[in-house]
C-alpha cells in the first residue's frame, strides 16, 4: 500500500443473505489530499462498503487498510482521525445544537471553542436554546457535518450528504468541502447518488452499479474515458456508401443516419472531408458529446 | 479517562428526559403511599410510635425492594437505550471513536448512576415526608427521634447490590430491542414471577433466580444467606453484562 493512501479495499465481497451478492470485488483506493465521489444509484451497494470502511459491518471477505493500518485492529486509532455521516443524520432530538456536539466532544477530547467553530461553520452559531426535533431537515444535515467535522478529522466519509438541502445548501456545502480539502487537506470520500452534484468538486471518482466498482480513477480520466464514447450522427446522400468509406472508424448503421465514435473534434472535419471527396451530399454532422450524466447511465444501463 | 469521558457523554444524552422524572416520581411513590396508607391518624402503629425512623425505613424497604425497585429497573434499563433508537444514533455512536467495551460499560454506569440517584432521591423524600408529615401528626414522633444513619445507609447498600443482577439482565434486553414495550413486559414478568415464586408457590430455591435476591434479603429466614446472595447478584450482573456486550459485537448492522 502506498504511504499516501488513505483508504484501500482489496478484493470485498459483501452479501446479506445467501445468493444475493451485495459487494462483488470492491478495490476501492482513495489517496491522501483527494476529494473522491462514490457514486452509484440507489441500492448499488454504496453506504454498504462505507459502512465496512467504517467498521459498522463485520468483514467477510477481502481486507481494508485505512491509513495504513488494518481496520479490524486498529478501529479506535482509525475512527479518532475520521469524521462520518452515515446515511441520515445521527442527532438527539430533545437535545440543542450544541448539546448534541457536546456528546461527542468528550468523546473525542476537543474543546468548547472548536464546537463553535463548527456551527459557524455550519451556520448554525445563532440556533441558541432551539431543540434539534424543531430543526428542518437541511439544518440537521448541517449539523450533522458539523458533529464529523468535530474532530478535526483528517478523512471525512459523508454518505449522500446533500440530502435534505436546498439548492443554496448545496452549493454551500460544496464550497465547505471544497474549502475543507484544498486548505486543510482533509481527504473525502463522499458518495452520491447524482454524479453532476459531486463532479464539480471531486478530484477522483469511483462509479458503483449493482455491488461491482465500473469505473475508478481521477476526474481527467473520466473525462477521458467520455471523450472516447463521444460519437457523431451522419446523414448523407448514400449512407451505404458513407459507412464504407468510413469503415475505419468502425461506423453503425440507424435507421436514417449512421453514427461514428470520434475522440477528438479535428476528426469530425476529416471525416467531413473524407465525405466530401467520395462526391457524397452531406446532411447531418452532429457531433454527440457524451456529457458524465449520460456517460453514467451508459455505464450503468449497460450492465443491468 | 476514557470511560469517564464516555459515561459523560452517555449522561448528557439522557439530559431532561423521562429517565430523569421517572427517577424522582417514583422514588416519591414509596413515601408518599406509607403516609396516605399506614400513618394517617388511626393507622399508625404502636412500631411507629415507639421506633419511627426505624419502623418508617422497614416499611419503605418492603415496597422498594418488592416492586418499586425492580420495576423502576426495568424501565431505566428500556428507556435508556431508546434513546438510541428513537434517534436513529446507533451508527454515530459505533462510529466514534470507543470501543464496544467502553460503550457497553459506559451504558451500564448510566443505568448505575440512575439507580443510585433513584435511592437517593428515595431517602430524602422518605425524610423529607416523614418530617413534614411529623407536623401534621406530632403523635408520630419522628422529631423526637433520630434516624440511625449507619444503619439506613447498610440497608441501602444492600438493596443496591440485590439488584445489580436484575439491571444487568434488564439492560442486555433493552439493549437488543428496538421496541419499549417488549423490553417493559418481559420484565414485568419476571418482576411478577420471583414475587410469586417466594410467596405463592414458597419455592425453596428461590436463590437460583436473580429478580428474587432484593425480596430475599429482607426476609428473616434468608439472614444467614444474605452475603451469598450479594454475592451471586454482583457474579450474575458480570455474566449478562458480558452477554451484553458479546450480543451487540455479535450484530452485524448494529442499529
Amino acid at each position: 500500500m502506498s504511504s499516501s493512501t488513505v483508504i484501500k479495499t482489496t478484493s470485498l465481497y459483501y452479501s446479506y443473505s445467501k445468493g444475493a451478492k451485495t459487494l462483488v470485488n470492491i478495490n476501492m483506493q482513495v489517496e491522501q489530499g483527494s476529494l473522491y465521489g462514490f457514486i452509484g444509484p440507489n441500492g448499488s451497494g454504496k453506504t454498504t462498503t462505507l459502512s465496512l470502511v467504517l467498521g459498522l459491518l463485520k468483514l467477510q471477505k477481502g481486507s481494508i487498510e485505512v491509513f495504513g493500518q488494518e481496520l479490524d485492529n486498529n478501529r479506535v486509532n482509525i475512527l479518532n482521525k475520521t469524521g462520518t455521516l452515515i446515511e441520515n443524520p445521527s442527532l438527539y432530538g430533545h437535545l440543542t445544537a450544541k448539546e448534541n456536539l457536546a456528546i461527542y466532544r468528550y468523546i473525542n477530547g476537543t474543546t468548547k471553542q472548536r464546537v463553535n467553530e463548527v456551527l459557524k461553520m455550519v451556520g448554525l452559531d445563532d440556533t441558541g436554546s432551539k431543540k434539534v426535533k424543531n430543526f428542518s431537515l437541511g439544518m440537521k444535515q448541517r449539523l450533522a457535518i458539523a458533529l464529523a467535522l468535530l474532530p478535526k478529522p483528517e478523512l471525512l466519509v459523508l454518505d449522500e450528504p446533500t440530502n435534505g438541502l436546498d439548492p443554496n445548501g448545496i452549493i454551500e456545502l460544496r464550497e465547505l468541502i471544497k474549502k475543507l480539502n484544498r486548505e486543510e487537506g482533509v481527504t473525502m470520500l463522499i458518495s452520491s447518488h447524482i454524479l453532476a452534484e459531486v463532479e464539480k468538486m471531486v478530484s477522483h471518482i469511483g462509479i458503483i452499479f449493482k455491488g461491482e466498482m465500473l469505473f475508478q480513477g481521477s476526474l481527467q480520466e473520466l473525462y477521458h474515458y467520455q471523450r472516447k464514447q463521444s460519437k457523431l450522427q451522419i446523414n448523407t446522400s448514400d449512407n451505404d456508401a458513407a459507412i464504407r468509406i468510413l469503415e475505419e472508424y468502425h461506423p453503425e448503421k440507424l435507421p436514417e443516419s449512421l453514427s461514428v465514435s470520434f475522440s477528438n473534434i479535428r476528426e469530425v472535419a476529416d471525416i467531413n472531408r473524407k465525405l466530401l471527396r467520395n462526391e457524397l451530399d452531406v446532411y447531418l454532422l452532429q457531433p454527440k458529446e457524451n456529457n458524465l450524466e449520460q456517460l453514467f447511465i451508459d455505464l450503468t444501463s449497460s450492465q443491468s | 479517562m476514557n470511560i469517564l469521558m464516555s459515561l459523560r457523554s452517555e449522561l448528557l444524552k439522557n439530559k431532561g428526559t423521562a429517565s430523569f422524572y421517572l427517577c424522582v416520581l417514583t422514588a416519591a411513590c414509596i413515601p408518599l403511599l406509607l403516609l396516605l396508607e399506614q400513618y394517617s391518624g388511626e393507622n399508625a402503629t404502636k412500631e411507629l410510635i415507639a421506633d419511627p425512623w426505624a419502623h418508617h425505613f422497614d416499611e419503605g424497604s418492603k415496597g422498594l425492594n418488592l416492586m418499586f425497585l425492580p420495576m423502576y429497573i426495568v424501565l431505566i434499563c428500556t428507556l435508556l437505550p431508546q434513546v438510541e433508537y428513537r434517534n436513529n444514533t446507533w451508527k454515530q455512536v459505533l462510529t466514534s471513536p470507543q470501543s464496544l467495551g467502553n460503550i457497553v460499560i459506559a451504558k451500564f454506569l448510566t443505568v448505575q448512576v440512575f439507580i443510585l440517584l433513584f435511592l437517593i432521591a428515595y431517602m430524602l423524600f422518605m425524610v423529607s415526608m416523614a418530617v413534614a408529615y411529623n407536623f401534621i401528626n406530632p403523635a408520630l414522633n419522628f422529631l423526637e427521634n433520630s434516624i440511625e444513619w449507619s444503619q439506613l445507609l447498610l440497608l441501602t447498600f444492600k438493596t443496591y447490590l440485590s439488584v445489580l443482577a436484575i439491571s444487568a439482565v434488564q439492560f442486555w434486553i433493552g439493549l437488543r430491542s428496538k421496541s419499549f414495550i417488549v423490553p417493559v413486559a418481559i420484565g414485568l414478568c419476571l418482576v411478577l414471577a420471583a414475587g410469586l415464586l417466594i410467596f405463592k408457590f414458597r419455592w425453596e430455591h428461590a436463590e437460583i433466580y436473580p429478580f428474587t435476591y432484593p425480596i430475599l434479603v429482607l426476609l428473616k429466614s434468608y439472614k444467614s444467606d444474605v452475603p451469598m446472595l450479594l454475592l451471586s447478584s454482583a457474579g450474575c450482573a458480570m455474566i449478562f453484562l458480558g452477554l451484553a456486550f458479546m450480543d451487540l459485537r455479535a450484530r452485524n448492522i448494529r442499529g
